[in-house]
Parts: C-alpha cells; sequence; structure tokens
C-alpha cells in the first residue's frame, strides 16, 4: 500500500502545480454540474488524490497522512458506490431540480468568486492554496444546500473532510487525530450508505412543510407519477385512510396522496 | 484494569459493561420487552449506584460482580486518559437515568428492534467522552469530533429501518461535521497565546472559532431543521433519547469550554451571539408550532422553542444562569418523555403520526393523549406543567435585562401553546376511524407514570432542588 501510495504522488505530481490547482476546482465545478453519482464518487477521489498529492509536495506532510487518507476517500467512495447501485433506479429521482438551477448556482458562485474578496487568512497556509481550501469547501456547501438526500449530503460531507484534513494536518501534524478524522469520515459515509438503502423508493409527491426554510424540500419531478416505473414493488405500502376533514373548524383539506415508501405504523417489530 | 493497583477502573467498568450489556441484548433484540427491561434495569442500576458513589473514598465494592473498584483511577488506552471527575458524575446519572426511563417506555411500545442495543453502545461512546481527562489534544477540543461518530451511531436507532424521509437523521449530521474543524483551528490559537501574551488578538480568534463552533453545535435556527423533522418521522422516544443525550453532551461541552477558557464569554461575541441565536430558536419554535398540525413535527418544534430559551440562559453573564440551565434541563427531559411516551402509543394505535389519523384519538386513548400533551405543554412553560416553573423564572431573569427579549418569548411560548389547543381539538373532536383499539393496560400505567412525575414537578418543583444543588455543585468543582 505503501509503494501504491509514493507510486501515486510520484506519477500525478502535476496536481502540485497552478494547473493542477485549476484541475481540482475544475473537477469540483463538473460535480456540481453533472450531479451523477458515477461522477461525483470519482471526481471525490481525483480531489482526494490531488489535494494528497499538493500538501505532501508543498508542507512536506507524511507519508502515512496521504495513504491513510486516500484509502479513507477510497473505501467510503466504496461505500456509498455500493448504496447507490442498489438505489440507481431510484437516484434519477433524487436531482434537486434541473441542471439549470446548479449551472445557475456555479455561475453565482463564480461571481462572488470575481466580484468579492475571499480575504481570508488561514494560519500557515499559503494565499493559492488558501483558495483551493475556501473553494473545495464553498463547493461542499452548495451541495450540502442543493442536495438533501443521503447520497448527494454523503459526498458533500466528505468532499468538506478533504480540505478540513489536509489543514488540520498542517495545523497540528498529529498522527492520532489524522486517524481519528479518518474514522469518523468512514463512519459518515457508512451512515449515509444506510440512509440511501432506506431512501431507495422515489417519494413521488410530498407534503410541504410551510415552516421548514432551512433546506430545500427534495421532491421528484412531476412527469415521475407517469413514466414507466422501473422500480421494485413497494415493499411495505399500507392503504392511506384518506381525510375528508383534517380540522375540527369545519375546514377540509384534500386527501392526502398515499405515499409511495408508506409510513409506518410505529411498531415494526420486524424492524431492525 | 489500572497498571497500577491491578485493580478495575471505573471507565472501563462502565464501557466495558455496557458494550457487554449491548452484546447480550443484541441476541435478546428478537424479544423486545426482554431486552427492553434488561437494558432498564441494567442503566437503572448503574444511575442509583453511580449517585450514591462517594468520590472522596476510591476504593469502593462492584456490585453483583463482586471485588473493589477504584472509582478515582485513570484509565489510559491509545494516548486518551478516562477518569471519573466530580462534573462528569452528574451528566453520567442524568443520562443513565435518561436511557432506563427510555428502555421501560419500549418494554410497552416498540420502538425497532436496533433501539436498546445500539443505543446502550451510544451510551457507552457518551460515557467515554464525559469521563475524558486527556488525549491528543486537550478534551474540549476533541469532543465534537466524538459527537459526530456519535450522532453517525444515532442515525441508525432513528431511521429504525423505516422506509420513510431519511432527511432528520441525515440532517443531524450536518453541524456537528461543520463544526469540529473550528474547535481545532481554536486549539492551534490556543497554543500560541503564550508567544505572546500581549497581543490578543491569537485570544479573540479562539474566542470567535469556539463560540461559532459552539454555536453550530448547538444547532440554532436556521441549522434548527433536524430536530422538527426527526420528531416527525423517527419513533418518538428513539427522538427523545437521542435528542437529549446529545444536548445533555453539548452542556457539559459548553461548561468544559467556558470554565477553563473564560475569555471565550469574556473578550469574543460569545454573549451577544448566542443570545440572538438562542432568542431566533425561541420564537421560531413557537411560530412554527403555532402553524404545524404534524403531532411530532409540532412536539420537535416546542422542544426546539424550549431548547432556544435554554441557550438563551447560557448566553447571560451571573452566576444564576448555570443552576438554572440545569433545572431547565431537568425539566425538559421530564417533559419530553412524558410526550414521548403518550406520542409513541398514540402512534402505534392509530398506524402513524399523521394528522387525519389523529382524529379523535383522545376518546379512545385518553390517557396517552394526556401524556403527550401535557408533556408538549411543559416544553412551552404551559401552567401547571412541569415546564412552567423553569420557564417563569428564566423570563423573569431576561426581563430583568431586557424587557422586550422576555416579552417575545411570552409571545413565542403563546404561540406554541396555540398548535397544542388545536392538537387538542383534533385528539378529543369526533372519532373517525370506529375500529380503532382502546389503549392497553401497559402503556396506561407508563402514561400515568409520567403524567404524576410531571405534575409532581409542576406543583413542587422543590423536589429539582437536590439534584440541582449536587450537580452544581460537582460542576464547580
Amino acid at each position: 500500500m505503501e509503494s501504491l501510495t509514493a507510486w501515486l504522488l510520484a506519477t500525478f505530481t502535476f496536481f502540485a502545480s497552478g494547473l493542477g490547482i485549476l484541475t481540482i476546482a475544475a473537477v469540483t465545478v463538473a460535480m456540481l454540474l453533472f450531479w451523477e453519482w458515477r461522477t461525483l464518487l470519482i471526481g471525490l477521489c481525483i480531489i482526494q488524490l490531488g489535494m494528497a498529492v499538493l500538501v505532501t509536495r508543498a508542507y512536506q506532510v507524511n507519508l502515512q497522512w496521504a495513504q491513510v487518507q486516500i484509502l479513507v476517500t477510497l473505501l467510503s467512495a466504496g461505500m456509498l458506490g455500493l448504496s447507490a447501485r442498489q438505489i440507481r433506479f431510484a437516484i434519477p429521482y433524487q436531482r434537486p431540480g434541473a441542471w439549470f438551477v446548479r449551472v445557475m448556482a456555479i455561475a453565482l458562485l463564480l461571481i462572488c468568486w470575481q466580484l468579492f474578496d475571499f480575504d481570508l487568512a488561514l494560519p500557515t497556509i499559503v494565499p493559492p492554496f488558501t483558495q483551493i481550501f475556501l473553494w473545495l469547501a464553498l463547493c461542499a456547501l452548495i451541495m450540502l444546500g442543493l442536495g438533501d438526500t443521503p447520497l448527494f449530503t454523503g459526498v458533500a460531507l466528505l468532499l468538506w473532510f478533504i480540505p478540513v484534513q489536509a489543514f488540520i494536518q498542517i495545523l497540528l501534524p498529529e498522527f492520532r487525530l489524522f486517524v481519528l478524522i479518518g474514522m469518523v469520515q468512514l463512519l459518515t459515509a457508512l451512515a449515509c450508505s444506510y440512509l440511501m438503502l432506506t431512501a431507495r423508493l422515489p417519494v413521488f409527491e410530498s407534503v410541504a412543510a410551510p415552516t421548514d426554510v432551512a433546506f430545500s424540500t427534495g421532491t421528484a419531478p412531476r412527469r415521475a407519477l407517469n413514466a414507466p416505473s422501473p422500480l421494485p414493488p413497494p415493499l411495505l405500502s399500507p392503504p392511506a385512510q384518506p381525510a375528508s376533514r383534517l380540522l375540527p373548524n369545519g375546514g377540509t383539506q384534500a386527501p392526502l396522496a398515499p405515499p409511495i415508501a408508506g409510513e409506518n405504523p410505529v411498531a415494526q417489530r420486524k424492524a431492525s | 484494569m489500572n497498571a497500577a493497583s491491578g485493580l478495575l477502573t471505573l471507565p472501563a467498568l462502565l464501557v466495558g459493561s455496557l458494550i457487554s450489556v449491548a452484546l447480550i441484548v443484541y441476541l435478546l433484540r428478537g424479544w423486545e420487552v426482554l431486552a427492553g427491561l434488561v437494558a432498564a434495569t441494567f442503566t437503572g442500576g448503574v444511575a442509583l449506584w453511580l449517585l450514591q458513589l462517594d468520590l472522596s473514598n476510591p476504593l469502593e465494592p462492584v456490585p453483583i460482580l463482586g471485588g473493589v473498584i477504584d472509582v478515582s483511577a485513570p484509565l489510559t488506552r491509545l494516548g486518551f486518559t478516562f477518569q471519573l471527575q466530580p462534573g462528569a458524575s452528574p451528566i453520567l446519572v442524568t443520562a443513565f437515568f435518561m436511557a432506563a426511563g427510555a428502555f421501560l417506555l419500549t418494554v410497552a411500545i416498540s420502538q425497532g428492534r436496533s433501539f436498546v442495543p445500539f443505543t446502550l453502545i451510544l451510551l457507552a461512546g457518551y460515557t467515554a467522552v464525559t469521563l475524558m481527562i486527556a488525549g491528543p489534544l486537550a478534551p474540549p477540543f476533541l469532543v465534537p469530533l466524538f459527537l459526530v461518530a456519535l450522532n453517525c451511531i444515532g442515525i441508525f436507532i432513528l431511521q429504525a429501518g423505516r422506509l420513510t424521509s431519511p432527511a432528520g437523521p441525515l440532517r443531524t449530521l450536518v453541524p456537528s461535521i461543520l463544526a469540529f474543524p473550528l474547535f481545532l483551528v481554536a486549539y492551534w490559537y490556543i497554543d500560541q497565546i503564550p508567544l505572546n501574551p500581549q497581543d490578543n488578538s491569537a485570544q479573540l480568534m479562539a474566542a470567535r472559532l469556539l463560540t461559532l463552533g459552539l454555536l453550530l453545535l448547538l444547532m440554532p435556527v436556521p441549522l434548527h431543521s433536524a430536530q422538527p423533522i426527526t420528531a416527525q418521522t423517527a419513533p418518538p422516544v428513539v427522538t427523545a433519547l437521542v435528542t437529549l443525550l446529545y444536548q445533555l453532551s453539548l452542556l457539559h461541552l459548553l461548561f468544559r469550554v467556558v470554565n477553563p477558557f473564560p475569555f471565550v464569554t469574556q473578550i469574543g461575541p460569545f454573549e451577544p451571539w448566542m443570545m440572538w441565536a438562542g432568542l431566533a430558536t425561541t420564537v421560531w419554535g413557537g411560530i412554527a408550532a403555532a402553524g404545524s398540525n404534524h403531532p411530532g413535527r409540532l412536539w420537535g418544534y416546542a422542544a426546539l422553542h424550549d431548547w432556544g430559551l435554554i441557550i438563551m440562559i447560557l448566553a447571560m453573564p451571573g452566576l444564576r444562569t448555570w443552576p438554572l440551565a440545569l433545572f431547565l434541563f431537568g425539566l425538559r427531559v421530564v417533559s419530553m418523555l412524558t410526550a414521548a411516551a403518550g406520542l409513541s402509543a398514540l402512534e402505534q394505535h392509530v398506524g402513524g403520526m399523521t394528522p387525519n389519523r389523529m382524529q379523535g384519538a383522545g376518546n379512545r386513548l385518553p390517557w396517552n393523549s394526556a401524556a403527550f400533551l401535557l408533556g408538549g405543554l411543559g416544553l412551552t412553560g404551559f401552567p401547571l406543567s412541569a415546564g412552567f416553573t423553569g420557564h417563569w423564572t428564566a423570563l423573569q431573569i431576561i426581563a430583568e435585562n431586557d424587557w422586550r427579549l422576555a416579552a417575545i418569548v411570552l409571545f413565542a411560548s403563546v404561540g406554541a401553546i396555540w398548535g397544542f389547543v388545536r392538537l387538542t381539538r383534533v385528539l378529543f373532536g369526533p372519532l373517525e376511524n370506529r375500529l380503532l383499539l382502546r389503549e392497553r393496560m401497559v402503556s396506561v400505567v407508563l402514561a400515568l407514570c409520567m403524567l404524576l412525575l410531571a405534575i409532581s414537578l409542576a406543583i413542587a418543583p422543590q423536589l429539582l432542588d437536590g439534584p440541582i444543588r449536587s450537580a452544581w455543585i460537582a460542576f464547580s468543582g
């Protein structure tokens, strides 16, 4: 493993140049733009490799750190990929709106980047590196803001971990600390993989919660209702009881659409 | 084991026994009643044992297992040192009592097979975090990282194998992952302070980072959405316990940051940021509760309203704030578990938590409906509920500084109370599902016990005086 890491770091020295930094930034933009699970996971691994090369070359960071980080990101991407493969029919319905929204978000980010001088001074980090760290962190935050599904949130959190891990390693070079962060990263990927499996059936119609303003509500496009369904049959679909009257004040409300995934009764004796 | 004396140490005993019981209970998970009873007996027993533990007498006999334990001896593993400090003892006792209460509730109403074993593992994690006194960095800077790991474990029990929207459990992860780097960078700045004691820029930066990190972890508005959505989709008892364990650990972390690093509150923006975040949280909790017709979501917003008030109290300078915050948290525990007991029975009987299914359910489940309503109202500070005295005292203290803030909080409380009044009309309105079964005797007994506890604290809040005083004495060393 150590020799493989050394070979990777020696082969991809390109990432330690200005063009390499731009490539890392471009890969992040491509991830946001395409929003496709394979692209996201491959992009994550490329960014991790690029950052490992960059930090080890520029700051003479321990090779073990790069080794652990590359391994952790590969394992995390593998876990998310395995779950994503199982729910690949549902993923297209989990996109946060049209591609135009994502293009606009990226355009807004680029305009803000040009107009406002993000003069954030990170201790011990030289300005070009500060810029790429900040770019990755902002892209992770935008990804978090756009997506509300386990896969995309998981990828966004892993993307957040990459600059954080590198920065912390430069700032506090402590072996146990980066191992600890790596373990937390793996646990995060595991939790997101589990949640992906529970959300494998797309929600065709969701009741908008007017009080939920913090995050966007991820709903599938309307056309999904008429599309030929390649989905497996719903596992649990208890017949919903449409109510003609919801409130005691005489107000009426249209019956709620039966949820595809079904809201199970509480006593999930079979749940594990 | 303590290498020096050859005796078993308390951290090893607590964490080791929790993991062992979790493994046993995992094997018994098919028999949920038995698993719940075993776990409740164990955690309740440990809580009682810790409560009567005399830290001045290091050698204590171990109940049931026999032998002697060195309660003051540290345990060092992988560079981390764990030891029972006086300030950690009330945190552990509260956590174990809360877990015992939640396990007891699962005896009557299933919360998913994974709940009991995974919660014991979660409790072992929180115990280790509470007992940690040294590590690669000082513990307050590492705790947020451990909280991320514990939140990851919490996700599995919050989702409970349900094929519902995972947004709630997922969102619990985000604030802690965003927050932990701030603590690590703050540690670096604090490390730089001795290099130039005349310059306070490092102190100021560390104070800002720590305040921002704490705020992210406290999940005020607009980072609050995990709490109401989790309450809407996850099993109620699980929601209550996981939320309370996390928030208890946060209170301990806050004390561990503010006490050794007083500059955080003195030169940084701690007070205004916390005050405004708390105010926004309590106001939004009240307004959103007024607009919620989903019982779970309403409960979540009421809990958010109460949490905002605790944040506001923690922001205020003075000697009275910490005992009051602990008092409010104690009442919060009782109110949340009472509401969870009632809501879980309602959910099980009507087959979900959607408002249309709840129509008239109170006619068939009066005791559990009363438990849910009284517990929920306790979170809003309604008179004659458990939370009333705490809210009233908090409002008085806030009004001493600025009466307008107290008036805004009171207005928000009215909003949350309005939400529960509307739900009461739904629950005790005309029954739609005539086939709805009456509540079972076991759940009636549990609801009655919780109601009795809540009403006792409502009419005699001085019952909490002793525990709060001893907790505060232990906290302040």
